[in-house]
């Protein structure tokens, strides 16, 4: 690799020696690329070196489509407990003098995967008051929607006998194109979109731990992101009628949210367990300002028959409802949108809180079930 | 830009490089490695180029007057003019909000009402070695050490160098003038396979060993109230490392990467934790700023002339601005007073510390100086008091879970800190063999896939 010319050396033959030595030199690189995210996902988060673990691997999934955490599974930071939750392990059954207490969500109470136990769910354990002791199970995953968590709570969830058990839906799921009366694939978590298998070098590339690290890393111009957003929503929403699109609130599916929460208290409630809704807030304020317009933008994606108008009056909607129902139910209310909704600096995103958010809302939870102690029987 | 991510090391790196090496002029050199110098400083806020250019335009022109005049009063006025210049735009930048917060805070204590507006002013990156550059090229151009350069290009190459714009090492412009000079005519070949070697030692040592360590400190001090005795002690000696090895490395990278444009920086660490004792500690340790602060600052005010008690005054005085220079914290003050008294009390006692077998003052030395990081890390000086009190009365706590795997790391980097090679020793003989490329290859490889799963952190140097 010493590039010292020789000046008895041919010079064809001194060129081809040094391309056979930047060719070693990059080889030895790529290889150690490779190694070297292998050894820091071994070291630092436990990864087995030869495994290739996808966000599937997270997960089982049982006879209906839905998924279930798998117990001591990892994926990048994810990291599951002994049950398949977020969090630290805990045993399956209560621990003999403390609250169990469980959190039902999708990805805003799963947290950011990169940080550990700043989510809310954890760090209700951590803000807990000395001698008291509370379990908290976070049973969220992303992409779980709020009618799946009939089905998650009856077939699974259940069973970890929970004291109380807080219900924290993802809203905008009912926003979505096609959401009618209870079907049985809504009870199914929601599925990726369909991609073609790679096959060639795209599919060894896939396997291979640093391609995988260079793609999250690489940072799409914003520009870039938002032509690719724009072609996503007018490649939904071309072609179809004026009355597809919401122009204001549909109240049915405000009814649909209404009936599925109505439901799962019920069921909560027939296993024993207190239920304890929470009102969903997003970073945006009603009528949305401004600063709010990127958000919403980016969630018309996922919704893409509701305005960014609509989308805001929606979430607002939702949390005014989630209020209305809990005093019918004669259930405790955590009203996290009525502390939060509009408060930019408390989430990362439209609806995922930043670490300080995270703990608003654990200090919230706390408060209003020591404030509301014994209005309630705890069962 | 960090030399740490993925946009300078596989966008900016390799464009300037190939670039530059087309070029053949020494002007379109200075020319281009302005440019770029700009663009790696803009990357974080543009905005901050004007403050930059601004200060470089000052200390040009007044070594354009050196060159034009020789009478004292007139050299006088260009040498005072463009440090003041200077030191007011770093006093605002970097202390108005901390001197109207002092004056407010003393004002409270004593009852006053003052309520002085408290600036809250974003701190250019950087300012603190770029300012030195400046001053120091200045005040050699009015002792007459070096002869002012008339090229724009190449004085505005020299401020905005890429490779030591951010974080030093303190070049002095009579460091490096003859590189400068020389620029056209440098070696690329030799300066590829040493530059990536150094490059590599600086990325070993930063993000293998300091973004490990950092992995760990963070969380631990950031539970510093529920720490043991034992917690703190692991703690504060991770530190200990994660800071050498984290401004170390990043001296190294920007070693090889002066080398790889045909620029020698000089050597800034010479493995600092074998000292024994303060002085030499500092014959060690950010060797740029400790030559500056002797020749700018403790030799204008007197040195080593005079009583003891004056030399004293003058060591405090250098070490007081030293830490200052740090931050603009009281921290930094009170850890700069440390220094100070330590380096007092040296040579108050260096007649005695003979007596004492090497690896006792090497050992006491090392413990001294992982005390003082104390105030070097803390927020706050509650948080210092709070962990020296936990260092220095046996308390019970928590040690988290991870200790065993943190400590193995802690002691591995320690160990490296005292015994390995640094990267001038290890690249003495200046030679790159087909091993060292291989190992430079690996080490490369394995921190780029760690920046890409981004655990490498800012460096420590950045905020000061």
């Amino acid at each position: 690799m010493n590039e010292t010319s020789d000046p008895k050396r041919p010079r064809g033959r001194s060129t081809l020696i040094a391309l056979v030595g930047w060719g070693c030199f990059a080889l030895v690189a790529a290889i150690s690329c490779e190694v070297g995210a292998r050894l820091d996902d071994w070291f630092f988060d436990d990864i087995p070196m030869l495994d290739n673990p996808t966000y599937e691997s997270l997960f089982v999934v049982d006879d209906g489509g839905l998924k279930f955490g798998r117990p001591g599974a990892r994926w990048k930071k994810v990291v599951m407990n002994n049950l398949g939750m977020r969090g630290a392990d805990v045993g399956a059954g209560r621990t003999p003098g403390c609250a169990r207490w469980m959190f039902l969500g999708a990805s805003e109470t799963f947290g950011d995967p990169a940080i550990a136990a700043a989510e809310f769910p954890a760090r209700v354990r951590a803000f807990a008051p000395v001698g008291r002791c509370i379990e908290t199970l976070n049973t969220a995953y992303a992409g779980l929607p709020p009618r799946a968590l009939l089905h998650y709570y009856e077939a699974g969830m259940a069973h970890y006998a929970p004291e109380v058990v807080f219900i924290y839906p993802s809203t905008h799921f009912y926003l979505a194109s096609e959401v009618s009366a209870r079907r049985p694939e809504d009870m199914q978590s929601r599925k990726p979109k369909p991609r073609p298998p790679a096959t060639g070098i795209v599919a060894w590339l896939e396997r291979l731990r640093f391609y995988e690290r260079l793609r999250d890393s690489a940072e799409i111009p914003v520009p870039i992101q938002k032509r690719r957003l724009t072609r996503e929503i007018d490649s939904a929403t071309i072609g179809k009628p004026a009355n597809w699109s919401f122009s204001t609130v549909p109240a049915e599916r405000l009814d649909f949210m209404a009936d599925d929460m109505a439901e799962l208290v019920r069921l909560i409630r027939a296993s024993g367990a207190e239920p304890v809704l929470i009102t969903h807030a997003v970073r945006v304020a009603n009528p949305p300002r401004e600063e709010d317009r990127g958000d919403l933008f980016s969630m018309r994606v996922y919704v893409p028959r509701a305005s960014e108008e609509v989308i805001a009056a929606f979430e607002y909607a939702a949390a005014e409802r989630t209020r209305q129902l809990a005093r019918t139910l004669n259930v405790r209310l955590i009203d996290v949108a009525g502390l939060l909704n509009g408060r930019r600096d408390r989430f990362v995103d439209l609806v995922h809180f930043s670490p300080a958010g995270h703990d608003d809302v654990a200090h919230l939870i706390l408060d209003t079930m020591d404030a509301s102690a014994g209005s309630h029987a705890v069962h | 830009m960090l030399f740490t991510s993925l946009i300078f090391l596989f966008a900016f790196l390799p464009v300037t490089y190939v670039i530059y090496w087309c070029l053949r002029t020494t002007r379109q050199r200075h020319i281009w490695l302005t440019i770029t110098g700009y663009v790696f400083y803009g990357y974080w806020d543009p905005r901050f180029c004007l403050l930059m250019a601004f200060t470089t335009l000052v200390s040009y022109s007044a070594g354009r007057g050196f060159l034009a005049t020789q009478d004292p009063v007139k050299r006088k006025w260009l040498l005072v003019a463009p440090i003041t210049v200077d030191l007011l735009l770093l006093g605002f930048f970097k202390y108005a909000g901390f001197f109207t917060r002092s004056v407010n805070d003393l004002a409270d204590v004593l009852g006053w009402r003052t309520d002085l507006p408290v600036l809250d002013v974003v701190l250019p990156i950087g300012i603190s070695f770029y300012t030195f550059h400046t001053i120091t090229y200045i005040a050699d151009a009015y002792r007459g050490h070096i002869k002012p350069t008339r090229s724009l290009w190449e004085f505005g190459a020299y401020v905005s160098l890429f490779s030591q714009l951010v974080a030093g090492p303190i070049v002095r412009f009579r460091e490096i003038e003859g590189d400068l000079e020389r620029v056209a005519t440098a070696d690329r070949r030799a300066g590829l396979t040493l530059g990536l070697s150094f490059l590599a030692f600086g990325m070993f040592e930063k993000v293998i060993v300091a973004d490990s360590l950092a992995y760990y400190v963070d969380d631990w001090l950031a539970m510093h109230s529920s720490l043991s005795t034992l917690g703190t002690w692991l703690a504060m000696l991770g530190y200990t490392g994660q800071l050498y090895f984290d401004f170390s490395g990043y001296s190294s990278m920007a070693v090889g990467l002066g080398i790889m444009f045909g620029l020698r920086i000089p050597q800034n660490f010479n493995s600092p934790y074998r000292a024994a004792n303060p002085s030499e500690f500092w014959r060690r340790w950010h060797i740029s700023l400790s030559t500056v602060m002797r020749d700018y600052l403790y030799i204008p005010l007197g040195g080593n002339r005079g009583t003891t008690a004056f030399m004293y005054r003058n060591l405090m005085l250098t070490m007081l601005i030293g830490g200052l220079w740090h931050g603009a914290n009281w921290t930094f003050v009170i850890w700069g007073a440390y220094h100070g008294a330590l380096l007092i009390g040296y040579q108050h006692m260096s007649a005695r510390t003979g007596e004492f077998p090497v690896w006792l003052s090497r050992l006491i030395t090392f413990v001294l100086v992982v005390v003082g990081w104390v105030f070097f890390r803390a927020h706050d000086l509650p948080m210092a008091w709070d962990l020296l009190a936990k260092m220095f009365v046996p308390q019970p706590g928590t040690l988290p879970g991870d200790a065993m795997s943190f400590g193995i790391i802690t002691v591995i980097a320690l160990m490296l800190a005292r015994w390995a090679p640094n990267s001038f020793e290890f690249h003495k003989d200046f030679q790159v063999t087909p091993l060292r490329m291989g190992a430079a290859a690996a080490i490369l490889g394995v921190s780029v896939a760690l920046i890409a799963g981004s655990r490498a952190s800012p460096f420590l140097y950045f905020q000061f």
